[in-house]
């Protein structure tokens, strides 16, 4: 038997999981795929709304109407997207609520990542027993119910943005852990990693140096996925009324235009905009996710 | 009159901006009831090469040929209903590692019938399982193995299976490609012996395609060398493997490369370099880099085919042939 | 005859045994891949393990390496009984034995350059060495593993280079850290033919000048025959015949060893008149045989008329064959003359 041609263009991604071209080659391949440009694009607006947006709407978030005929305005020259309840600029708060929104978004991930990986990989090395406990451990969190688990925390810690964050953290990082425990068993059977314990590599230096790098692709693929799904949640929780009032997120305000009825009662500028607001975002990373799996997984790619 | 006519096969894939010849002007001929051989290393075409005679190539890939055609037929542009039923009644295919021939959920003596029965739907079922029942022990498995499934039979058996099914239809021509490549040794054997016999007793034309030469020196009537996409070296096996030996320096080489017990360890020979890169293949003869007969007009002009002294059917394409006629008396 | 061998025994198989449970169905099963196997490797020697698939010689090379526990019997190298070590203290002594593994392409990281993977175990091994020795000792391996210019070579990465320069990088880092033991599982059989006598030289290069002996694993006879001082032929998880390389393969003792001989693939002289080619394929690990194992297949036992002694007792090494070396090990009950005959007709 003899080894494979060397052939670029003929090649799909090696079992070995080297990715061609290395961390610029995803990022063209990502540019390259309709649905990942798209959903790039998408990104990079939000995250430029996020930061610029506050400097965009030059009105004061909190400052209220002065008088009864503030409030509840349709949208017009001097408010774009009309004004709240109390006379609230509409589109300073929308805007203001893409930060809001992305960072709960991202610090839910990190967590939810942190742990999800740590468990999988841990639970994938090792196997046998130490496998059955953090799995057993994995389950029993996977089927915690998010709600009412948020409303019992939140009755005895008190609502609050961090306290939506802990409870997407926890309902979240099982799925990660199963998607990496997956991934780390599949390395962990690959030549590469016989060949390191026989040089003499510890346990530990594999798993820096050989597993970890080898589920770190599907685990950023997934990471961007969970970012969408911790968007959402969040959204959620906080249209419940479980969020924190004092801050301005798109769920909050979908919160107070429900509370307010501005559904019944026609006041589409209220919860229109944050609800459009959450689908970009979680549609954004969605696409760059499915395209990022798509390119990364290895099984994925042999297949297509 | 030749079964398969190859003239000036080229098959190009795009590579960038460049395109990479796979293939580079390739003639090739097999009569009816002889066997021909290709050999030659990985990325030498060989394996593009049958693809592009079973038109059963990527997309992508750039094929022309000035005639490429079985029989009467024009394989270049047979539709796709006819070139459907051309398969497996006229030309068949054994591919290397057998286990991607047959699926998986089907027992082995259904594939067979059910090969059968394209081709032959006037066929009754009585008369198609005797010729399953044949078609087995012809390959020497027991019949009664044909009620079993894929993953059930050994390596070898798979691949004995896969000529019964090859030969199903009585075709005209049956391209093996690799046939015993990743079998034991002992195995090989057996299937070359089968191979070999089926040829002799069928009168089938074979076209085998293998890096391994003793494959080759075992079956073959014909053997076709190839090199960075072209044919180096052609003509009867007896020649090429014989007491004369080859030829061409590369395929002189390539055969010094299989052990032999009595020169003991220092006759372990190979060839110094890597093939070339055929996005920008070297000029002059592909093969002058590694050469260690090579003469100066080596690195400026591609040798074409030519006969080596006076038979007919062995040619070489080296310039060092000239030389030795012009030098000889 | 080779430079730096000597009598001293650098491993010692005892009694290996390698049992795994299978299910099959509702069955449950035991395949005995490796049945009892006893070998010595002496320094500065090469030994070739040679058999077909199934015949255990995969799981004796990765049992040696602790890839793989066995169930019983023991491995010593350098004296050191490795089977019962663990932990910290096996990998202290992992130092003295290395393996080259088959695939190339599938056993080093590919974004990692060569230097570093030469290096990986000096770091490990040779905590006594800055970086600076460290890279001077790394190409200093490249260099003796024929990866030359080294300094540029060392700064490319694994998936820019061939097969047969991986497992080069991969020999010249197991020869860094300078062990007495190297097992190479089928180094070779996955490059092509042109490109192995390259990485067989380096190897023969390493066992002239630094006196490692070495495990070669392949189930190429020929390439056995010509590149290793002593054979071992496996045989559904036995050694059947060893000895010394020639005269193994030149008058084989063993029915197996002459049927494996008979039908050893060449390239010159053409079509081939008949030879012994044994029907059937070896059984599954899982099958239990009475007596000799080989017995189902074994052309002798039928050519004597089926005899008892074949079906009663297994036969064991040593039987030593009269007019052979004393090291030319045999093991079946009949193993005096007749197999010879058809084997030397073959050879010619």
């Amino acid at each position: 038997m003899t080894g494979p041609m060397m052939n670029p263009s003929l090649d799909a991604a090696p079992a070995t999981g080297h990715v061609a071209g290395g961390w610029r080659g995803v990022l063209r391949q990502l540019v390259a795929d309709r649905m990942g440009r798209i959903g790039l694009l998408m990104v990079v607006a939000v995250v430029l709304v996020a930061v610029a947006g506050p400097l965009l709407a030059p009105y004061d978030r909190t400052a209220v109407a002065a008088s009864r005929t503030g409030i509840l305005q349709s949208p017009s020259a001097a408010h774009w997207l009309g004004t709240d309840e109390l006379g609230r600029d509409i589109l300073r708060q929308v805007l203001a609520g893409t930060s809001v929104s992305l960072e709960i978004g991202l610090i839910a991930t990190l967590i939810t990542v942190l742990i999800g990986t740590a468990v999988g990989v841990l639970a994938g090395w090792f196997t046998g027993f130490v496998d059955a406990v953090l799995m057993r451990i994995t389950d029993f969190f996977l089927v915690l119910p998010s709600l009412p688990l948020m409303i019992a925390l939140g009755a005895i810690i008190g609502q609050s943005l961090t306290m939506i964050v802990f409870v997407i953290a926890l309902t979240s990082w099982p799925s990660t852990a199963r998607i990496v425990r997956s991934q780390a068993l599949a390395v962990r059977e690959r030549e590469v990693v016989a060949r390191a314990r026989t040089v003499g590599l510890s346990s530990a230096g594999i798993l820096w140096r050989l597993i970890l790098p080898g589920v770190l692709a599907l685990v950023i693929a997934n990471a961007v996925l969970v970012i969408a799904g911790s968007i959402l949640a969040e959204a959620t929780l906080s249209f419940l009324g479980l969020g924190d009032p004092t801050r301005t997120s798109w769920g909050q305000i979908l919160h107070n235009a429900f509370v307010t009825g501005a559904v019944g009662n026609g006041y589409w500028w209220y919860f229109l905009p944050p609800g459009i607001g959450i689908v970009i975002v979680v549609l954004a990373f969605s696409l760059v996710g499915q395209s990022l799996e798509r390119i990364l997984d290895p099984r994925l790619a042999a297949a297509a | 009159m030749s079964l398969l006519r190859v003239h000036d096969l080229t098959v190009a894939y795009p590579a960038g901006t460049a395109m990479i010849r796979a293939v580079d002007g390739v003639d090739l001929d097999v009569n009816p009831g002889e066997v021909v051989g290709l050999a030659g290393e990985s990325g030498c075409g060989k394996s593009t090469l049958a693809l592009a005679i079973a038109r059963l190539l990527p997309r992508g890939a750039v094929v022309s040929a000035d005639e490429m055609s079985l029989g009467g037929t024009d394989l270049r542009t047979v539709a796709d209903d006819e070139l459907r039923s051309l398969r497996w009644s006229r030309l068949s295919l054994v591919f290397q590692g057998a286990m991607s021939g047959f699926n998986p959920v089907m027992r082995v003596g259904d594939q067979i019938a059910e090969a059968i029965r394209t081709h032959e739907p006037d066929a009754g079922r009585r008369e198609v399982a005797d010729r399953v029942a044949e078609l087995l022990s012809q390959v020497g498995i027991a019949p009664a193995r044909s009620e079993d499934f894929p993953h059930q039979m050994s390596g070898g058996m798979k691949q004995r299976a896969m000529i019964a099914m090859a030969l199903a239809c009585r075709p005209e021509l049956v391209i093996a490609d690799e046939p015993t490549t990743a079998l034991d040794v002992m195995t090989q054997a057996q299937i070359l012996d089968l191979i070999r016999r089926l040829a002799d007793e069928l009168g089938l034309a074979m076209l085998i395609i293998s890096h391994d030469l003793t494959v080759l020196a075992e079956l073959c009537d014909r053997v076709a060398v190839m090199y960075a996409g072209r044919i180096v070296e052609r003509g009867e096996a007896d020649e090429i493997f014989g007491a004369a030996g080859p030829a061409h320096p590369y395929t002189r080489r390539l055969l010094d490369c299989y052990p032999r017990l009595e020169g003991g360890q220092g006759s372990i020979s190979g060839i110094p370099g890597s093939p070339p890169d055929l996005a920008n293949p070297p000029s002059g003869c592909r093969f002058h880099d590694r050469c260690d007969k090579a003469v100066p007009r080596c690195t400026t002009d591609d040798p074409a085919l030519q006969m080596v002294g006076s038979s007919a059917g062995h040619l070489a394409a080296c310039h060092l042939l000239a030389i030795a006629e012009a030098v000889s008396p | 005859m080779s430079v730096k061998q000597s009598d001293a025994v650098i491993a010692e198989i005892r009694d290996l045994r390698v049992h795994f449970p299978v299910r099959r169905g509702r069955q449950q099963l035991i395949a005995r891949a490796v049945d009892g196997i006893d070998l010595q490797i002496h320094e500065g020697e090469i030994v070739a393990l040679v058999g077909e698939s199934g015949c255990g010689k995969t799981t004796v090379a990765r049992t040696l390496m602790r890839l793989q526990e066995p169930s019983s019997g023991s491995v010593a190298i350098g004296g050191v009984d490795i089977t019962r070590a663990r932990g910290r203290g096996l990998r202290r002594l992992r130092r003295d034995f290395q393996m080259i593994f088959q695939d190339p392409f599938e056993c080093l990281a590919p974004n990692s350059t060569a230097i570093d993977v030469v290096t990986e175990g000096l770091r490990i091994h040779r905590g006594d060495l800055d970086a600076a020795a460290r890279r001077a000792a790394g190409l200093t391996a490249l260099e003796m593993c024929g990866l030359t210019p080294a300094a540029t070579i060392a700064e490319r990465r694994i998936f820019q280079l061939s097969g047969g320069q991986r497992q080069r990088v991969a020999i010249a880092a197991a020869l860094a850290i300078e062990p007495r033991l190297l097992v190479a599982d089928e180094p070779v059989s996955m490059l092509d033919v042109s490109l192995r006598a390259g990485v067989i030289r380096v190897l023969l290069n390493l066992r002239e000048r630094l006196g490692i002996a070495m495990l070669f694993i392949t189930h190429d006879l020929a390439l056995a025959g010509v590149f290793a001082d002593r054979v071992a032929v496996l045989y559904l998880g036995r050694v059947v015949e060893q000895g010394p390389a020639a005269e193994v393969i030149g008058s084989p003792r063993h029915p197996y060893t002459a049927a494996l001989v008979g039908v050893m693939p060449k390239a010159d002289g053409g079509h081939r008149g008949p030879r012994p080619i044994l029907s059937g394929e070896p059984p599954n690990a899982t099958a239990t045989v009475l007596g000799c194992r080989f017995r189902p297949r074994c052309p002798l036992y039928r050519q004597l008329g089926e005899p008892d002694l074949c079906q009663a007792e297994e036969p064991a090494l040593p039987i030593i064959a009269s007019d052979d070396s004393a090291d030319h090990v045999v093991a079946c009950h009949f193993s005096d003359g007749d197999t010879s005959t058809t084997s030397k007709e073959n050879i010619s």
